[in-house]
């Protein structure tokens, strides 16, 4: 094993019903890489990401986190591994609070039992305030502290990505998985989330998966890409490579080419 | 007057069942329609407890309620882990509590549908009140604990829920270990008011009075479940309603609050001094807006 691995997907395979999102697909990506994950729509991408945190189960093939085959298991499971991901959809606690959705990202870290806490010892007490403290770091981070209290569903779109960032980022994971991050964000915003992604990359030691059309983030932010058409791998390399990439262009362009 | 203090002692033994199915429901966002045979387990429990064994009262109502709680888990494991069909235990919980009556009605020991008469009366308003306090106290700190976010995360969205690395199943089924839990504590406290229980007490129409009570009482809210109960409990009472037409009333009741506070009287908020102010301020707003 070689243990610069962070994930491996090795000839994974993915059907609904008739169709076939995912064929043989294998991937690799080492450990602190930030890689793009390109594609027209359609392509699997998101599937990808499902397989990867547990929400389908492969059809067939393996998918190896840190060496171990976790292919499968249930998506709690693998996310306590170290895997954390947001969501092309954003999937957020609307109707609870900017801090409470990153409250409940560290659930697992408050050190009381149930006892203590039907009790209502002191502890449990210390242990909340501790934790809320900490997911206002978070906030911090993404420029949401200010908006702590506001209800989650009315953010704007822009901010509701960074929060759901900011609550990836409170599962400690050591692989995130970040699904269109950019979509619907104006070129301000968009500079502003190259520049969080390149900074919580470095501060956090992360590996970074990253979908994405916006072609200007991914340039920026990704040495490697991985392009996928029809459910397979039909090029990998650095942008300058896949920009003249002859299957690239035609996936994107069509037949016509 | 000692009517009043009867109806009231019934509003808080009501209170203690809708707070159980408040964590449960309220909380977690799980459907219920069984939870009166909880509470028919724990007073079953409970009642033969104290009038066999002489089991001092408050262990007896405590092991009606673990009994309770032990069920509820035999019925969770299989049906809760379901995954991707969250209806199975709606509908399983419903057969469940169809099955207990008949086991009721068919053992000796619980002398069948005729019922069980004879048990002590320990229960009265200081200690229903003192059991309401305590078990919203317990209720509260559940709720305000990490077990409480995992909950409401699961009620919010399972999917996300289960990607901030929340365990769905053991969350429900805590939820519904504890819900049970309360409820069988109500049927341990109503056997030792009311002196006879009988299978038909712990049938569909408590189950919909306590899920009833749940949704009106808002959802998100420990004290407005226990407030709706209560309402449920006492107009009826004071109409002085034949029981036929109870139900009637219930279905009217819930229609006006639907209609008038969709969220349930007390949606995601909690019966406080601030919160009156605050309703206070919202209606003088509205009606300066007119
Ligand atoms: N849960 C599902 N049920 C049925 N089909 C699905 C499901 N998820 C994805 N698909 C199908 O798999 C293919 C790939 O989808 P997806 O991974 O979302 O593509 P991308 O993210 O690249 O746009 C599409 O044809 C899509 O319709
Ligand atoms: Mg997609």
């Amino acid at each position: 094993m070689r243990d610069t691995m962070m994930l491996e997907l090795r000839g994974v395979s993915k059907s609904f019903g008739g169709i076939k999102a995912i064929t043989d697909l294998s991937m690799e990506v080492a450990e602190g890489e930030i890689v793009g994950l390109i594609g027209p729509n359609g392509a699997g991408k998101t599937t990808v990401f499902n397989l990867v945190t547990g929400v389908y189960r492969p059809d067939s093939g393996e998918i190896v986190f840190r060496g171990e085959s976790v292919g499968g298991l249930p998506p709690h499971v693998i996310v306590s591994k170290g895997v954390a991901r947001t969501f092309q959809n954003i999937r957020l606690f609307n109707n609870l609070s900017v801090l409470d959705n990153v409250k409940i990202a560290l659930h697992s870290q408050p050190e009381y039992g149930l006892g203590a806490a039907l009790a209502g010892l002191g502890k449990v007490a210390i242990e909340n305030k501790r934790i809320v403290a900490k997911a206002r770091e978070f906030l911090d981070m993404v420029g949401l502290s200010d908006r702590a209290k506001l209800r989650a569903g009315a953010l704007p779109y822009g901010l509701a990505r960074r929060l759901e960032i900011a609550r990836a980022l409170a599962l400690n994971p050591r692989l995130l998985l970040l699904d269109e991050p950019a979509a619907g964000m104006n070129p301000d915003e968009i500079a502003d989330l190259k520049e969080l992604i390149l900074k919580i990359h470095k501060d956090f030691n992360l590996t970074i998966v990253l979908i994405e059309h916006r072609m200007d983030l991914v340039m920026a932010t990704c040495p490697r890409l991985v392009v996928l058409n029809f459910g397979t791998k039909i090029a990998e390399g650095s942008p300058e490579e896949i920009q003249t990439n002859p299957q690239v262009l035609q996936a994107y362009l069509g037949e016509d080419y | 007057m000692g009517y009043a203090l009867g109806v009231l002692t019934l509003s808080c033994i009501q209170g203690i069942a809708a707070l159980g199915l408040a964590i449960f429901t309220g909380f977690t966002g799980q459907f219920s329609l069984g939870h009166a045979a909880f509470m028919g387990i724990g007073a079953y429990t409970a009642a033969l407890l104290t009038y066999f064994a002489g089991v001092p009262f408050v262990i007896a109502v405590v092991a009606g309620a673990l009994a309770a709680t032990v069920i509820s888990l035999v019925i969770g494991v299989p049906t809760l882990k379901a995954k991707l069909r969250s209806d199975y235990f709606a509908i399983a919980i419903m057969g469940f509590g169809e099955a207990v009556r008949v086991i009721l009605e068919n053992l000796q020991i619980t002398q069948g549908a005729r019922g069980l008469p004879g048990i002590t009366r320990y229960t009265n308003l200081p200690v229903a009140l003192l059991a309401l306090a305590i078990m919203a106290w317990l209720a509260r700190n559940f709720i305000l604990s990490k077990y409480g976010w995992r909950a409401i995360a699961v009620r919010e969205d399972p999917v996300a829920a289960e990607m901030m690395g929340i365990d769905l199943f053991r969350t429900k089924l805590l939820s519904l270990g504890a819900s049970a839990f309360f409820s069988g504590v109500a049927g341990g406290l109503l056997a030792h008011y009311l002196m006879f229980i009988q299978p038909v007490m712990f049938t569909n129409v408590q189950s919909t009075q306590l899920i009833a009570a749940v949704v009106a009482g808002g959802i998100g809210s420990l004290t407005g479940p226990v407030l709706a109960a209560a309402i449920f409990i006492i107009i009826p009472e004071l109409l002085r309603v034949a029981n036929m037409w109870r139900l009637v009333i219930y279905g009217l009741m819930l229609i006006l609050i639907m209609v008038f506070r969709p969220a349930g009287l007390m949606g995601y908020h909690e019966l406080s001094l601030e919160w009156l102010r605050g309703l206070g301020r919202r209606n003088r707003r509205l009606t300066t807006n007119a």
